[in-house]
């Protein structure tokens, strides 16, 4: 079974020119851009948010289908998740297939990812339509080491989803993060 | 309503040709509006010529040691030079294909009836070019890179690159804010637009000009629409009043000739801009300078090989104008060179200007 554990954290980015000129310094890779669409499929009582199960796919770089499970450690260091994921060669086949096993519920979310590599650790700067945010995956060790060449302190560490964030600060009762104005990434999309 | 279906893919592997710009790839000439219409959702581009039309697929540069913007890509300039070096080693040994077949395979579901091309021709020393059938050619660039980073020899590589080049930096860019400057590119796009729109930045790269302070000539001549992408790069107060732009196309296929800004030729020295693959244009445009009495003299921008740069006066290479004559261009490690001592002066420029801010 090719269940891995996914550990990442995320912060929040003020000075984007700083960032860049950083992991330029760091010798970060820049591999490409691309605008990601995610959809998190749930029951219509939203069964597998509450037994910690996430359900998505995702088109941007390439279309997966990822199931996302808790983990339990949960010393809240980092964002640590149990991940399986296929690809898929067509996003709406598959809407329709989980639809017809009862996972209605959707939610969408929209971002723009600047994706880099730093060793073997995953960067993302994403742009959301609330604002930038950073995202490192890797190991402990590496998350911490990067984190701190980058200058940003334990405090400064976000260890929720997206999802979490935004359900923290929205206004409304709509729960997808889409661009309703221009984005400020000026990427390729395709 | 029914609509007509094609074979991309077919299309693609049936067009591979060594096209009139010197090197290979793929062409492919149709009438067929539904046809066209289909490449089009594809990524592919035309342009009209008496054929009807010339369409030409995706294509992207994977490596290039030559031109700033293209060597930033990646923004790692040691990462550039050693994916460059190891993709040179395996396009000597004819294993690029293979490689790409191999990043094809670990996405299969991706790739699915997914065809690309190499181009070749010893017009590209400098630079990796790649076509495809369709616009998962720019993942299948980043799966590429991806795969070269997971490689064992990675690390050879990359360190063999960090030790020519020690620190990563990008090239200084700078902001024109001359008004005339400002106020003569206006005037271009203005008159542009009355044919062709046209773009040019008021930023650009800092790039050394100065072996041709010295250099005595009258006219500065550009060869639209190329030249709109780098006439930025050569502006200053002193020489804007000497630009002429003459539009030529070696292929006849492309009808369109505009002159702007002409001035006489006869008896004067004419600098001619223009970027150079196979120097055929520049060979063109400098035989019709001589010919209406005219003395030219050839800056070639980013050449992709030492042959190319044996025909001119002048190059642009990566953020230097060099005079051709002062190259060792029997190094067979030319472009690697200047690429290296490129990068280091770089380096030696930023040293006095670095300063930290808060992320």
């Amino acid at each position: 079974m090719m269940k891995t554990i996914q550990k990442q954290v995320k912060y929040k980015i003020e000075n984007f020119d700083a960032l860049s000129k950083k992991l330029i310094q760091l010798e970060a890779v820049f591999i490409g851009g691309f605008f990601e669409k995610t959809i998190r499929y749930d029951t219509v009582d939203h069964y597998l948010f509450d037994h910690g199960i996430f359900i998505r796919t995702k088109s941007g770089l390439r279309n997966v289908l990822t199931l996302k499970e808790k983990t339990r450690k949960n010393d809240n260091t980092l964002l640590e998740r149990y991940a399986t994921e296929i690809e898929i060669d067509d996003i709406e086949k598959m809407e329709y297939i989980l639809s017809r096993i009862g996972l209605t519920n959707k939610i969408i979310m929209e971002k723009y990812r600047l994706y880099f590599r730093w060793n073997h650790i995953e960067i993302s700067i994403d742009e959301l339509p609330f604002g930038i945010y950073l995202e490192i995956k890797g190991d402990d060790k590496e998350i911490r080491n990067l984190s701190k060449q980058l200058g940003f302190k334990s405090k400064d560490m976000i260890t929720v989803t997206y999802w979490d964030i935004y359900d923290k600060i929205k206004h409304n009762d709509n729960n997808d993060i889409q661009f309703d104005k221009n984005h400020i990434f000026k990427i390729a999309t395709y | 309503m029914s609509y007509m279906k094609i074979d991309a893919q077919q299309i693609f592997q049936n067009n591979v040709k060594f096209v009139e710009y010197s090197r290979s790839g793929v062409v492919y000439y149709t009438e067929n509006l539904d046809e066209l219409y289909e490449l089009k959702k594809l990524g592919w581009n035309f342009n009209t010529c008496s054929a009807g039309y010339r369409v030409i697929p995706p294509s992207v540069t994977i490596c290039d040691i030559t031109e700033c913007k293209k060597i930033e890509q990646y923004k790692n300039i040691i990462l550039n030079l050693a994916y460059f070096n190891f993709l040179k080693k395996l396009k000597k040994k004819n294993k690029l294909e293979d490689y790409i077949y191999h990043v094809l395979r670990n996405n299969e579901v991706y790739y699915k009836n997914f065809s690309f091309h190499v181009s070749c021709s010893p017009i590209l020393e400098a630079e990796i070019k790649i076509e495809g059938v369709d616009l998962r050619l720019y993942h299948l660039k980043e799966d590429m890179l991806v795969e070269f980073m997971n490689q064992e020899d990675y690390k050879d590589f990359y360190l063999l690159s960090k030790k020519q080049i020690s620190k990563n930096k990008m090239y200084i860019k700078k902001i024109e804010n001359d008004p005339k400057i400002l106020s003569f590119y206006e005037t271009l796009i203005k008159k542009n637009s009355i044919v062709r729109p046209i773009y040019i930045s008021s930023e650009h790269y800092q790039i050394d000009t100065s072996i041709l302070e010295d250099l005595e000539y009258d006219i500065m001549l550009f060869i639209p629409y190329g030249c709109y992408k780098f006439i930025n790069l050569f502006m200053n107060k002193n020489n804007y009043q000497k630009v002429m732009f003459w539009e030529v196309h070696i292929d006849q296929s492309k009808p369109n000739i505009h002159k702007l800004y002409a001035k006489d030729i006869c008896g004067r020295r004419i600098l001619i801009l223009d970027s150079v693959y196979s120097g055929k244009t520049v060979l063109y445009i400098k035989k019709v300078v001589e010919e209406m009495g005219g003395i030219p003299i050839i800056l070639g921008i980013y050449p992709k090989s030492k042959s190319v740069i044996n025909i001119l006066d002048y190059v642009l290479l990566i953020n230097k104008v060099y005079k051709k004559d002062e190259l060792d261009l029997e190094d067979p490690k030319f472009f690697e060179h200047i690429y290296i001592s490129s990068c280091k002066e770089a380096i030696k420029n930023d040293e006095n200007n670095s300063k930290t801010s808060e992320i």
